[in-house]
């Protein structure tokens, strides 16, 4: 283990398991034929080979290191994918104004220095920035606040 | 003429007033966002794609494009300016451009940038013009086989011209390949990888993959190194208000934009090449016929013309395949051939005869194009540099807006914002791992083709999967794809390919 390369490991690791999660959930399907392939047929055969270059990137990772696993960011990451998620959950009921507002506001923790008036302000303009453009612009149907339009 | 006639038709199409307005813009707002850290052309276009939601397909199109000549140019912008190649095409723009301009010439070095490129963009629309109704009427003579062995050409082309290791770029592709595969199964209508999530039917979301790779990674990537905020010197100090070059300087550019013309051109038809090839590529001619080599990394004029030239003639005339074939040659044009489908035209060779308006009117639009390119920017580079300095908290909360709207618009799915944020984790994950998301975009796009046209080739064949070497067209692509394949795996080109991305 001394001389293994982890980053190159887990990216093996990655590939096989994708390569064996194709084949095994193509089992499901009909295999067909090579003149009639069936829906498996193409999936199990490019899992196949993704499962043989796994083997293949995790064998050369056990002589090419040492090389430690890269280190993650968590909080940009966990904080993007909250803020993503937010306006996902968001967006039909709150509408636009209200779903940038909050998104905005989440996504900046993303980054250590926080200033809350300028967030704020990032967030009013963004909201009115995309109400403007991608409402009235370009037409598109986001709702901008339906808990008004509910109400009145 | 039949050339001249067909021009005329794309130069009426392009030049009312809607179409003319929406090119204009798509290279306004290409520039715009292709100047600021860390946003390449791939991003540029995944996020500027929603704007063309509403738009006719051809007007479309022609905005699409001149985001991507936009946002090419942008990249060069901030590789001479502050030393930060947007993408990997203008890094070796960086290479003596920012030398340049750390000699007070930057301004020669953009001017150079700006008249190399336009000269380049107009021969190869001539180029294209000429040569694509050509191109697809041999198109339409291809076999499911002739498609199945292009396709993989192409594919491995891309490999090979991965960054670092081979073998991790082919995973990505059959990563992508796989990906590309979820969804109902066209021929047997039986649902594949769809976990029971009936959104999931119609197969992934190509704006949320591109979005999610591009976008909300490049985001995370950015927060984690911190991207400095960094300081633009003044531009009196870096000389952005003398344009002209010397007359020596002149000659020596003008000799360097035609080769790199020439040279960019042939490489941009290429599966798998286009631009970056074309800009390595170039500049390695360029100090090899210099008479003193030792000039280059020290604000050689040529090290910029060169390589400009040939990374614009490489991008328009990677439209050839993908206008002519239905195939990409390289990411960007697979997200164009997204937005194409968006917009229910379908790529390939029946694309000239069934949509002329839409196909000579955007070979138009890059000439008009690439001539707005030089108009408004080099007026306006002192605006590009003040946008240089926008600090990175302001901007990231900006361009995550810009992806979950754009995302979320395609059909109103919350489900596809999802989608999007795990392929953002995803493509962050790979970075991490030393795999190039961009290679698993272009498997992503081919998947479906590769199969169904597989699948036909065989049954054709009854099964017998000699059909792709008895065919001489087909053996010839496989030869090529092997003989590409065979000199990327290669040791010692690996390390001289290394070598060459390390100068950069």
């Amino acid at each position: 283990m001394r001389r293994t390369n982890k980053q190159e490991l887990a990216a093996g690791l990655l590939f096989g398991a994708v390569g064996a999660a194709a084949i095994l959930l193509s089992r499901a399907d009909e295999m067909g034929s090579a003149s009639q392939m069936g829906p498996a047929y193409f999936p199990t055969l490019l899992g196949a080979v993704l499962l043989i270059l796994g083997v293949l990137v995790i064998i050369r990772a056990l002589r090419s290191g040492p090389l430690p696993l890269p280190s993650f960011a968590g909080r940009p990451l966990l904080l993007v994918l909250a803020a993503t998620a937010l306006f996902a959950l968001c967006i039909a009921k709150a509408g636009l104004i209200v779903t940038t507002l909050a998104v905005v506001i989440l996504s900046r923790f993303a980054r250590a220095e926080y200033a809350w008036r300028e967030t704020v302000l990032l967030a009013v303009a963004l909201a009115a920035f995309c109400t403007v453009l991608f409402h009235f612009g370009l037409g598109l149907q986001l709702p901008l606040l339906p808990v008004l339009t509910r109400s009145g | 003429m039949d050339l001249l006639n067909n021009l005329a038709l794309g130069f009426a199409v392009a030049l009312t007033l809607d179409n003319s307005l929406y090119c204009l813009l798509g290279t306004l707002l290409g520039t715009l966002v292709g100047v600021l850290p860390g946003l390449g052309p791939l991003a540029t276009i995944a996020l500027l794609l929603p704007l063309t939601y509403g738009l006719e397909p051809t007007t479309a199109l022609i905005m699409l494009a001149g985001i991507y000549y936009g946002a090419q140019y942008g990249g060069s912008t901030t590789a001479i300016l502050i030393n930060l190649p947007g993408e990997v095409s203008s890094v070796v723009t960086a290479l003596d451009g920012h030398q340049m301009a750390r000699q007070g010439r930057a301004g020669q070095a953009l001017a150079v940038a700006a008249l190399g490129s336009f000269f380049a963009g107009c021969m190869a629309t001539l180029l294209i013009a000429a040569v694509a109704p050509s191109m697809s009427a041999l198109a339409l003579k291809f076999g499911p086989a002739e498609y199945c062995s292009l396709m993989l050409l192409g594919l491995v082309a891309a490999v090979a011209l991965a960054q670092g290791s081979v073998i991790k770029a082919m995973a990505m592709v059959l990563i992508g390949l796989l990906l590309g595969l979820i969804g109902t199964d066209v021929t047997s209508g039986s649902q594949r990888f769809v976990f029971g999530i009936p959104e999931l039917a119609d197969g992934v979301d190509f704006v949320a993959v591109a979005m999610g790779l591009f976008g909300v990674a490049e985001v995370i990537r950015n927060l984690e190194t911190g991207q400095a905020d960094r300081q633009v010197a003044s531009s009196a100090e870096r000389g952005l208000n003398r344009w002209r070059p010397p007359r020596e300087d002149c000659r020596r550019a003008w000799r360097a934009s035609l080769r790199g013309t020439a040279l960019g051109s042939l490489l941009g038809v290429l599966p798998g090449g286009g631009a970056v090839l074309a800009s390595y590529a170039s500049y390695l001619l360029e100090k090899k016929f210099a008479r003193e080599p030792q000039r280059f990394g020290h604000g050689a004029i040529e090290g910029v013309a060169g390589p400009e030239s040939a990374n614009n003639a490489g991008a328009q005339t990677a439209f050839i395949p993908m206008l002519t074939l239905g195939l990409p040659s390289n990411p960007v044009m697979a997200l164009m051939i997204g937005a194409m489908t968006i917009h229910n035209v379908q790529p390939g060779p029946q694309v000239i005869s069934s949509n002329p308006e839409l196909f000579w009117g955007l070979v138009a639009s890059m000439w008009i194009g690439n001539a707005l390119l030089v108009i408004l920017n080099l007026p306006l580079i002192g605006l590009w540099v003040k946008l240089l300095s926008i600090r990175y908290r302001l901007l990231y909360p900006s361009i995550l807006m810009l992806c979950v709207i754009g995302v979320y618009s395609v059909n109103h799915s919350p489900l596809l914002v999802l989608v999007m944020a795990i392929f953002g984790a995803l493509g962050y994950v790979f970075s991490k791992l030393g795999c190039e998301p961009a290679q698993l975009l272009l498997g992503f796009v081919l998947g479906p083709m590769m199969e169904e046209n597989l699948r036909r080739a065989m049954t054709i064949s009854r099964g017998d999967p000699g059909i792709f070497v008895s065919q001489p067209i087909s053996l010839t692509l496989l030869l090529l794809a092997l003989a590409l394949l065979l000199a990327a795996a290669a040791p010692a080109v690996a390390r001289r390919r290394t070598a060459a991305f390390q100068e950069g």
